[in-house]
């Protein structure tokens, strides 16, 4: 009996210590899962105010037209999952979050954007326009009305070493021409490592 | 920027407190063969600011936008608290020495100089001066005469420094329990260059500019007339309690030149222009009441 004690008493002293050690930095240490680049979507950036919105609207100023392009692969975002531990839970003011890491099978290595509409006489229809945007990426945004990067430097920065939570990589072109026609439409391309061309064509864009 | 600049400012103060404490102390006991007397002050003061402003021209003029009191011009534009100490040596030399502070606490009003009497009334003074003084509001330029912009500056605000060395006549005379001292200066000072960000995105266009103002170095000759009045209250254990008077003028015509780098689109899309900016006629005048003791 007084063994039985002593081994409960022991249990129950090992636990009270787990309970109160537990809460320290959460140990994430997850592997990261592959994916493949297989989507690709686009949709109208409202510049025309100080800071830029997503919108459904399909009607740009003639000098604010921008878009966001998001590259993803076909996996739906797994949930994170909380660490548990044998015995009692830790005794936290927090719970344990881990993102999930994902790395990317293909590099983006380029980004093409044509017009299918005549824009102007440097501008005709199927023409590469890729020189007349800049734009922004996911880790060099606008949120201090920094400059913008030349399609060159996009390229440089869109490639992550790694995601967290998702499998996209997104970033903003903005057009610098003014467009002088009452209608647009674009064809964006993103030729990734593996040789595979993603290509997504914007809404019929009215311009106002 | 504002950080290096309070870190800075931090960083005089202590300098300069300590080196007052370190040469009253070391002359002091050095002393009695160096020091005929010494007295330290404390007072309050304030400072009144004319600038001239002129009408908007296609450039910046940093000049427009010194502090300057428009609401209230009755009011001064600046209080400030200071203290003195200063020694009067056996060789016919006096030292002043001169901090004062605005709100913040900073002591970068400073004035300290050396006079030599070689004759009982009339001597020569040496100093260095140096004050600062703020400037606002800059970004308003852009904003009324670039309507169709949005316009933002990552600092509105800031002090501007001028520090010179000047030089002139001193006169001092003492009646019974009155003291006073008047000197005739004349100086130079430079203004401390710094740099503003404006950053602008145009209405319903996707169009983004960063505009980058470096100033430069900017010299101006000034002329600044000092009168120190003292009158002694009493006396306890040999020390001399009073109460003391400072008035002050200070005028100079300068102007802020700067560099400016304008970023279209890009950080690797600029072009740079040099503006010089007309010469501003500004003076200020101060005046200040305190206590003192004399040992």
């Amino acid at each position: 009996m007084k063994k039985l004690i002593n081994a409960i008493s022991f249990l129950i002293l090992i636990n009270i210590i787990k309970l109160f050690s537990g809460c320290g930095p959460c140990d994430c240490n997850i592997a990261p899962g592959t994916f493949d680049f297989t989507q690709i979507k686009t949709e109208n950036i409202n510049n025309a105010g100080r800071w830029h919105s997503i919108t459904e609207s399909d009607t740009l100023k003639a000098a604010a037209v921008a878009f966001k392009i998001s590259v993803s692969g076909n996996d739906t975002l797994l949930s994170a999952y909380h660490i548990s531990s044998f015995g009692f839970s830790q005794a936290c003011a927090f719970e344990c979050y881990c993102p999930i890491p994902f790395k990317p099978n293909q590099l983006i290595e380029d980004i093409s954007i044509k017009t299918i509409y005549d824009l102007s006489d440097d501008m005709p229809a199927g023409s590469d326009i890729t020189n007349f945007f800049v734009g922004y990426t996911d880790n060099y945004s606008n949120t201090s009305d920094k400059l913008y990067l030349s399609i060159d430097e996009i390229l440089n920065k869109i490639n992550p070493d790694m995601l967290y939570d998702t499998q996209t990589v997104s970033f903003q072109v903005y057009l610098k021409k003014e467009i002088t026609v009452q209608k647009a439409q674009f064809l964006f391309s993103i030729t990734l490592s593996d040789g595979r061309v993603l290509s997504d064509t914007t809404s019929l864009i009215t311009i106002e | 920027m504002v950080l290096k600049y309070r870190i800075k400012a931090k960083i005089k103060y202590v300098i300069s407190f300590l080196f007052i404490i370190y040469a009253t102390t070391f002359l002091v006991n050095a002393g009695d063969k160096t020091i005929k007397k010494y007295s330290f002050s404390a007072y309050y003061g304030l400072r009144n600011v004319k600038c001239d402003s002129f009408p908007n021209s296609n450039n910046l003029d940093f000049m427009n936008y010194l502090y300057v009191e428009t609401e209230y011009p009755e009011f001064a534009e600046y209080d400030f608290i200071g203290f003195s100490a200063h020694l009067w040596f056996k060789n016919n030399w006096d030292v002043d020495i001169k901090l004062a502070m605005f709100d913040d606490f900073i002591p970068d009003n400073i004035n300290i100089s050396a006079q030599y009497f070689p004759f009982k009334f009339i001597g020569f003074n040496m100093a260095i001066y140096g004050y600062p003084q703020t400037m606002e509001n800059f970004d308003y330029f852009h904003k009324i005469n670039e309507p169709d912009y949005y316009t933002y500056a990552d600092y509105r605000q800031r002090n501007v420094y001028e520090l010179g060395l000047l030089a002139g006549p001193v006169l001092k005379f003492h009646y019974r329990i009155l003291n006073v001292v008047m000197k005739l200066n004349f100086g130079i000072n430079e203004l401390f260059p710094f740099s503003e960000d404006i950053h602008q995105k145009q209405i319903d266009a996707n169009y983004r500019r960063k505009l980058i103002y470096e100033t430069n170095w900017s010299s101006a000759f000034f002329f600044f007339p000092e009168t120190e009045l003292e009158i002694d209250c009493f006396k306890i254990s040999g020390k001399t309690f009073g109460v003391r008077m400072q008035s002050n003028w200070f005028t100079t015509k300068r102007s802020i030149d700067y560099t400016k780098t304008v970023f279209e689109w890009t950080e690797d899309n600029s072009s740079k222009q040099i503006v010089k900016n007309p010469k501003h006629q500004f003076s200020k005048f101060e005046y200040d009441f305190g206590v003192f003791l004399r040992l």
